[in-house]
């Protein structure tokens, strides 16, 4: 799988919603596939429920643009003998999930000042 | 558990890559939602998931590894840029050919005719009625109580001489029944069609015009309704015009409902009645079949045919028009098919040619966990898209292909035109690509998958034992397709020159032809006024500088689609014989550079003498006896003179019907006052010079008479030959390619074998063996696959023979003599290729070698 390099945050903007919360996920922590489904669902009140194909598309492709990495396999606690692949966020993902915020930010900034003048209106 | 290994199974939709990193985890996933899934209706919500997931999640995998695939391929073709445009080249000959021959089948067979549910119309060739035909009203009767057609038109078509607003044209016309449009469905694009009981007598002289007429008459006005215009000189008015591209039958300009009326247009020349039908709905073919039989059975005994080739039938509207291209298309089909598999067979000779310089690149990545599925896909990408690209190009070749069709063998039908820009084509390319691209993909890609990981970099099993006898299998493929292909164009091509070589019974070189009618015109009267019209026209083309001689006919070889021909004996005995009846001027053999055989020709002075005389070809005269003593007996027959005609002369057989068709027996007489005359003129030196001046010089006498169809024999002699000469090129233009091809592959694996075998040639070099013997061993070794392929190719070639029949006439019938050639050539230039393959031997340095080793 070749990593292509990307200088600029910026030029991969917008994310996709899920690819943004597996990036939220990850700020937390490594997490196996499973454990990121789970948490999006719960952090989304079950709003957004990632099947494993997708969830396992926006990783590889995650992968590839250098925003995540995997760490080492290990034994998932809760399920004894089972060998799970765990991903944690890079450098980089942190820059884009911080720049993917700033962009929300300014967006939420203009459509607070917007609504603003339609209520004075 | 079923649950588990349906999923499995669906994960296979995805692209390897991604299988390969994830099939793991996704299929624990699906285990635990299965798990925690209690009920059936937890269950069915699963599988819905599950299904919108993949529907969702596969495609963006699937364009994104082919992209990185296509990447990789692109990449190695600009690496070896002369082995991706051989290989292209070859693929877009192949595929451009079988899409060229697909677009004439598409058109003639495929595509439904544009009429109203065309399935279920009917063509009834050769039929009669049981009823009176010229009365309409028993006609229509007739066809209403019709227990198998819901429906009958009749219809006759002929040329005549169209006055309209501006000069007279030549047009063909078709006088139908007035349900002929109704019946095939057919609206009127201006005004309207016949109504129901204009085809009566009185009520019949109105028109539809078809719209090119249209145009070209009254430039598309609207007030062309309602116009009048002369038919061979009788008045019609034109009431509607037919929509853009109908032109049934026959390419036909102009209808009129008088196929109950022959004299309300003047005309001369027998009247051939045809019968159109729309088949009861719900009636079943092999049901309708049987209802026409018992009709014709119904028939008075002895008004049908005993031979079967004269029986009435019931035909399919769309067989019927396709007529003997249909056969000949499938067969064409075939061979380009044939090129196609020889093309895949190079092809993939080439890919495996090319595992073997790829087996680093392979090697390590099965050390770094590439999966043979991987390897396969990404193998497969690069030929479906080497194909694909061949496809783009081959649509040129198709369209081309397709142009010469329509020259060659224009379809029936302004509406059946072939074309590429069909969507049935189209989809035919695509499908031909991609099996085209898997077909010479796989054995490449499976050998290459076949390569295992190991800590040294090891040769992949393409270059192996089991690589070489594919390639050698693949080689002995391409010679036997060869062989198949060659010995067809042999045939064809010994038929066609034999065809070129035949004795048409006339010289064909420095005679002009041209034909003119004098229907609708102060001549036509069938008498003097007609006759001295003929008499001056000819003077004045016999005045026309560097003419030999000029005379005339009503029916000119090759011309002539329809003859008249009746029963004639000779000295009142009882038995006859059916013979052309063609009228001639004087000095007609002369001109035509027939020979007289025995007695001689018409002359001037017969023209005035009141006496009936007649010239017998040998055919004739030869069912009588002695050909040289029918000189001076009488003939007797159709009623066409009123009494017996003296025989003056037996001429050699003419071919009227072309080149194909041997000659029948003939009957010839004077001409008299016909409605038109081909005048045909033997000049010195080239005769295309010299068809405008002898077209001026008929004009010269009237410029009203329409002179029309101005050619020289030689072209007409050329069209009549234009299919079997497009069968034949053809033909050799396909065995050509693929024997291109095949040497192409001969060389290649020998080349490669001598690279592989370095080692082995360096060791037995050293031990003093010499590079000649070395080759010949070599040589001997490669002959293998050529001998077997040659005699799997025999075989062939012996079974494709009889299907030649279809392309040309005689094709089947050659004897050994091009086989013999057909095979040597493919095997001799095999032997020159190896041979040439093998000529880097005595270059080789042995001390190079066996240090490396």
């Amino acid at each position: 799988m070749r990593i292509k390099d990307y200088p600029d945050p910026e030029d991969l903007l917008p994310l996709a919603p899920a690819v943004f919360h597996i990036l939220l996920c990850l700020g937390e922590g490594e997490r196996h596939g499973y454990a990121l489904k789970r948490e999006i669902a719960r952090r989304t009140d079950g709003r957004l429920k990632l099947g494993p194909g997708v969830l396992y598309g926006s990783i590889s492709k995650m992968l590839e643009q250098g925003l995540i990495e995997e760490s080492d396999e290990r034994p998932d606690p809760h399920l004894d003998d089972e060998r799970r692949r765990y991903y944690r966020l890079t450098g980089f993902g942190r820059k884009v999930a911080q720049a993917e915020a700033a962009r929300m930010r300014e967006l939420v900034r203009l459509a607070a000042a917007n609504f603003g003048k339609a209520a004075r209106a | 558990m079923r649950s588990i290994w349906l999923y499995r199974l669906l994960l296979k939709l995805y692209p390897a890559g991604f299988r390969e990193n994830y099939a793991g985890p996704l299929e624990r996933e699906f285990r635990d939602e299965r798990a925690e899934a209690g009920g059936a209706a937890e269950l069915a919500r699963l599988w819905v998931r599950t299904a919108v997931d993949l529907l969702l999640s596969a495609p963006p995998q699937m364009i994104r590894e082919f992209g990185e695939d296509a990447r990789h391929a692109l990449r190695l073709w600009r690496r070896r840029p002369a082995h991706t445009v051989f290989a292209i080249a070859a693929l877009a000959a192949g595929i451009g050919a079988s899409t060229g021959v697909f677009s004439v089948v598409d058109a003639l067979l495929i595509r439904s005719l544009p009429f109203r549910e065309p399935e279920r119309l009917v063509s009834l060739p050769l039929f009669r009625l049981a009823v009176d035909v010229e009365s309409p009203a028993q006609f229509h009767s007739w066809r209403r109580h019709s227990n198998y057609l819901a429906d009958t038109a009749r219809y006759n078509t002929s040329e005549v001489n169209l006055g309209a607003v501006r000069e007279s044209a030549r047009v063909r016309i078709t006088e139908t029944s007035a349900n002929f449009f109704s019946l095939l469905g057919c609206r009127p694009w201006r005004g309207r069609m016949f109504a129901a009981d204009e085809d009566t007598v009185g009520r019949d002289a109105v028109a539809v015009i078809g719209y090119g007429l249209w145009q070209t008459l009254f430039g598309g006005d609207p007030s062309a309704l309602g116009a009048t215009i002369r038919v061979n000189g009788a008045p019609f008015t034109v009431i509607g015009v037919a929509p853009p591209g109908f032109d049934y039958p026959q390419r036909t300009a102009l209808w009129s409902p008088t196929t109950f009326d022959w004299r309300r247009i003047p005309k001369s020349g027998g009247i051939f009645l045809e019968f159109l039908g729309r088949l009861r709905s719900g009636l079943s073919w092999p049901q309708a079949r049987e209802a026409f039989e018992a009709e014709v059975r119904r028939l008075p005994q002895g008004s049908i045919d005993t031979d079967p080739a004269n029986r009435p039938k019931l035909t399919p509207l769309q067989d019927q028009l396709a007529g003997p291209v249909k056969k000949a298309s499938f067969v064409l089909m075939g061979c380009v098919a044939l090129l196609l598999l020889t093309a895949c067979a190079n092809v993939a000779n080439l890919l495996l040619a090319r595992i073997v310089d790829r087996s680093e690149e392979l090697s390590i990545r099965s050390a770094l966990g590439a999966s043979r599925a991987r390897l396969v896909q990404q193998f497969l990408t690069e030929s479906v898209l080497l194909s694909a690209v061949a496809a783009g190009a081959g649509m040129i070749v198709a369209a081309w292909a397709a142009k010469i069709a329509n020259a060659v063998q224009p379809a029936p039908l302004a509406g059946q035109k072939y074309t590429v820009l069909d969507w049935r084509v189209l989809g035919f390319a695509v499908i031909t690509a991609l099996v085209t691209g898997v077909a010479f993909g796989i054995l490449p890609a499976l050998y290459a998958g076949g390569s295992k990981a190991s800590p040294m970099f090891v040769r992949p099993s393409g270059s192996g034992r089991g690589g070489t006898r594919a390639r050698h299998a693949l080689i002995a493929v391409q010679i036997a397709l060869t062989v198949i292909l060659f010995t067809c164009s042999m045939r064809l091509s010994g038929a066609f020159l034999a065809l070129m070589g035949v004795d048409n019974g006339y010289q064909v070189r420095n005679l002009a032809t041209l034909t003119v009618s004098l229907a609708g015109t102060e001549y036509d009267d069938n008498g003097s006024r007609a006759m001295a019209y003929y008499e001056q026209a000819l003077r004045r083309v016999q005045s026309v500088p560097g003419m030999v001689s000029a005379s005339a006919t009503e029916y000119l070889p090759l011309d002539a689609q329809k003859f008249i021909g009746g029963e004639f004996r000779l000295d009142g005995r009882s038995s006859g014989t059916i013979a052309l009846m063609l009228p001639v001027a004087p000095g007609f053999f002369a001109t035509m550079g027939s020979r007289v055989l025995y007695g001689r020709e018409f002359e001037d002075a017969d023209a005035r003498s009141t006496e009936p005389l007649a010239v017998v070809n040998e055919a004739f005269a030869r069912r009588f006896g002695d050909p040289g003593r029918a000189v001076g007996r009488y003939l007797t027959g159709e009623d066409w003179w009123g009494k017996a005609s003296r025989v003056v002369g037996v001429v050699r057989d003419i071919r009227y019907m072309g080149p194909t068709a041997n000659a029948i027996p003939q009957v010839f007489r004077l001409t008299r006052a016909p409605q038109h005359l081909t005048i045909v003129a033997r000049v010195r030196g080239d005769a295309r010079q010299r068809l405008a001046a002898i077209r001026d010089a008929i004009r010269s006498v009237d410029s009203r008479v329409p002179v029309f169809n101005v050619k020289t024999m030689s072209e007409r002699l050329d069209e009549a030959l234009g299919r079997p000469r497009f069968y034949a090129t053809a033909m050799a233009f396909l065995s050509g390619f693929a024997l291109l091809l095949a040497v192409v592959g001969v060389y290649g694996v020998i080349s490669w074998s001598v690279l592989q075998r370095r080692r082995e040639i360096g060791i037995r070099l050293a031990l003093g063996t010499t590079p000649v013997r070395l080759r010949r061993r070599l040589l001997g070794r490669a002959m293998i696959p050529v001998a077997c392929g040659t005699s799997v190719g025999i075989a062939g070639a012996v079974a494709a023979g009889r299907f030649l029949q279809l392309l040309i006439e005689g094709a089947s019938a050659s004897g050994p003599d091009p086989f013999v050639i057909a095979v040597s050539v493919p095997v001799a230039v095999a032997m020159a290729a190896i041979w040439l393959g093998t000529c880097r031997i005595a270059r080789l340095d042995i001390t190079t070698i066996v240090r490396a080793e």
